[in-house]
């Protein structure tokens, strides 16, 4: 395996062999040991220091289910701080066919360019006929003029602008343009360094083959029973998807409502999972209740959401676009959530971000709560570049300082995921002290049978969440499978150790995922944060959630233990 | 006693209505004998309150069986 260095000033790359401290570094683990190694904490996210690195996870093309992801990482223009975002899709199965484990970015330009890498080496196209237009239009082009076969990754109008929300996408197995590296504004970096799209062709390259089949067979098998045994992923995740949430969340009160107001939401039945599945199958046509994002999951958690004819307006339909862009926008009605997650597609913006910021928006009364077509119109001011535009493309935060809005849901910059911290209180401690900022998929503890009203033992379940969130980070696997996995990772190490030919135990891997956190913290402590940072927004301490009737009152100096000064 | 219980996760739905139990009966006795695994197959309300394995189920009381899975 190598990595691939490119300079996008310059336009050179050189290929260099992944070091062997690093062999069993992906994901995550090897974005962050990069970005910590290379960028100074203090440079400037969109200015020539930083960089922007691409990386499969360890088992990213071993065809293990669910473990096709890839992570991208850098330092966020949103944060400030260290970060790592990752997606299913199909790129990382041939870029790890290309023998590339991960791609540093280094550099920036003014124009655009489209990178094309296949076995041969790589060229710089110029990117004009992409620019400006939709995700889907511009992946089009990019299959009619470079194969139908072909990988990418790209960034959309949002990320031409620098925008804040910007994120990156790859397509899913049936080519939609729709599989997000959505958190933390990457898109923007990308931006800078003019870099449109980077398209992998593995065409006359033999797949990846696992250095010792036999151990890795038998690790995968296990793997595999544990994912079908488990009735979250054989039963749950293919008939509702992520959206089978709604109707948990709500119940918990923790399902955001008119910008974190509140956490249920009187119309969560019509946006529920339930009522998404039934829409799908009523309307027929090209709609899917159950599809699978990468080549070969077993979990199938995604969807192909159809209009009143049967055709196809986008996909997937998650529960945090549901509970960002519908309950917290006051919006009952799935086709405008499906309309407002198709804009934020199309315009390759984080959905979380922006329906965060879109919520702040709605209480500034620049639109009401409710109105499905402000809602709508508004969003669409971010494809225009408008100023207003451009200042909900510029996430929750720079909304609410804007507008005199001090209710804002974020932490470190990036907005809140669809789950009030005052009613998952685990989840609060994770957006307090993960040095990603806001992010459910930094630590999620909703899964856990735990009084999660109760500020009693919530830093435990935070501290152990965000371990066992970077282990699946860093070898590539959904976290989606992690109730299957259920911590019984002896068997995931057999399957890494057989498919690098590298041993590693249990243990190993556990110990990794401490020591990226660590870089992690480091990072963030090098670029200015300190404690002062590791706080929910005040009115989560002193506004009662009206639903789960709690404040979030974990005891600070608990939570300090696990954040950026306390995480050893 | 009686309880009720209220599931909306596939595969289980149909576990939806009354049961008479035994005094004394505690959460995690109830679920098994739902035939569902505690801590995995279910996250279990009881009259709005996230509960704990042993706590002991009275009359009338509400069970929710919610769907214990990520977001994304």
């Amino acid at each position: 395996m190598d990595i691939l260095r490119i300079n996008m000033e310059k336009l050179e790359y050189r290929y260099e062999e992944l070091p062997q401290d690093k062999i069993l570094l992906g994901g995550r683990a090897l974005t962050s040991k990069i970005i910590y190694e290379e960028v100074p904490a203090t440079a400037h996210p969109l200015g020539p220091n930083n960089k922007l690195v691409i990386s499969n996870g360890v088992l990213t093309g071993s065809l293990a289910s669910s473990a096709e992801r890839t992570s991208m990482g850098g330092k966020s223009p949103l944060t400030g701080g260290i970060k790592e975002s990752n997606a299913g899709g199909t790129v990382g199965l041939q870029m790890g066919r290309l023998g590339l484990r991960a791609v540093i970015l280094e550099g920036i330009r003014d124009d655009f360019k489209i990178i094309y890498i296949n076995k041969d080496g790589i060229r710089f196209d110029s990117a004009g006929e992409l620019l400006g237009k939709p995700l889907s239009e511009a992946a089009r082009i990019v299959y009619d003029k470079y194969g139908h076969h072909v990988g990418f990754y790209m960034i959309g109008v949002s990320g031409e602008m620098k925008m804040l929300t910007a994120a990156i996408t790859n397509p899913d197995k049936d080519k939609n343009p729709t599989r997000f590296y959505g958190r933390g504004g990457l898109g923007a970096v990308a931006g800078s360094k003019g870099i449109k799209a980077v398209i992998f062709d593995d065409g006359g390259v033999a797949r990846n083959k696992p250095k010792d089949p036999d151990k890795f067979r038998e690790g995968l098998k296990t793997y595999s029973l544990w994912l079908s045994e488990n009735p979250g992923t054989s039963k749950v995740f293919p008939e509702l998807g992520t959206a089978g949430l709604v109707k948990t969340t709500n119940k918990l009160g923790a399902l955001p409502t008119r910008n974190f107001f509140t956490g249920s939401f009187e119309g969560h039945l019509a946006i529920s999972g339930e009522a998404l599945r039934e829409t799908i199958l009523d309307r027929g046509g090209e709609g899917a209740t159950t599809h699978a994002c990468m080549p070969g999951c077993a979990i199938r958690c995604s969807n192909i959401y159809v209009d009143q004819s049967g055709k196809m307006v986008t996909s997937p339909i998650e529960y945090e676009n549901i509970g960002l862009l519908g309950s917290n926008l006051g919006i009952d009605d799935l086709d405008t959530v499906v309309e407002l997650n198709r804009l934020c597609n199309e315009f390759g913006v984080d959905t979380i971000e922006v329906g965060a910021a879109m919520g702040v928006a709605m209480e500034a009364g620049i639109v009401a709560f409710g109105d499905r077509q402000g809602a709508i119109d508004l969003l669409k001011e971010v494809g225009k570049g408008s100023p207003l535009g451009r200042i909900i493309g510029s996430g929750a935060v720079n909304v609410g300082e804007i507008y005199g809005i001090r209710k804002v849901p974020a932490v470190k910059g990036q907005g809140m995921p669809a789950y009030d911290p005052r009613a998952i209180k685990g989840l609060g401690v994770t957006y307090a002290t993960s040095t990603q900022g806001a992010d459910h998929t930094a630590g999620q503890t909703i899964r856990a049978q735990l009084d999660h009203y109760s500020p009693t033992g919530q830093v435990q379940a935070s501290k152990d969440a965000q371990i066992t969130n970077m282990i699946f980070d860093m070898l590539g696997l959904c976290y989606f499978g992690a109730s299957a996995v259920a911590g019984r990772y002896e068997m995931i190490a057999q399957m890494i150790s057989g498919y690098v030919g590298s041993e590693i135990t249990a243990e190993g891997i556990h110990n990794l995922a401490k020591e990226t956190l660590k870089i992690e913290h480091s990072f963030n402590r090098n670029a200015g944060f300190t404690k002062a940072h590791d706080r929910l927004p005040e009115h989560f301490y002193t506004d009662e959630n009206p639903a789960s009737k709690t404040v979030f009152d974990v005891p600070e100096d608990e939570i300090l233990t696990i954040g950026v000064e306390g995480y050893r | 006693m009686k309880v009720y219980v209220f599931s909306n996760i596939p595969g289980n739905v149909e576990i939806s209505g009354s049961y008479t139990l035994e005094e004394g009966t505690t959460v995690i006795q109830f679920i098994q004998t739902l035939g569902l695994i505690w801590n995995r197959d279910a996250l279990v309300v009881v009259n709005e309150k996230m509960v704990s394995k042993d706590d002991l189920l009275v009359d009338q009381d509400q069970v929710y069986l919610l769907i214990p899975i990520l977001g994304g």
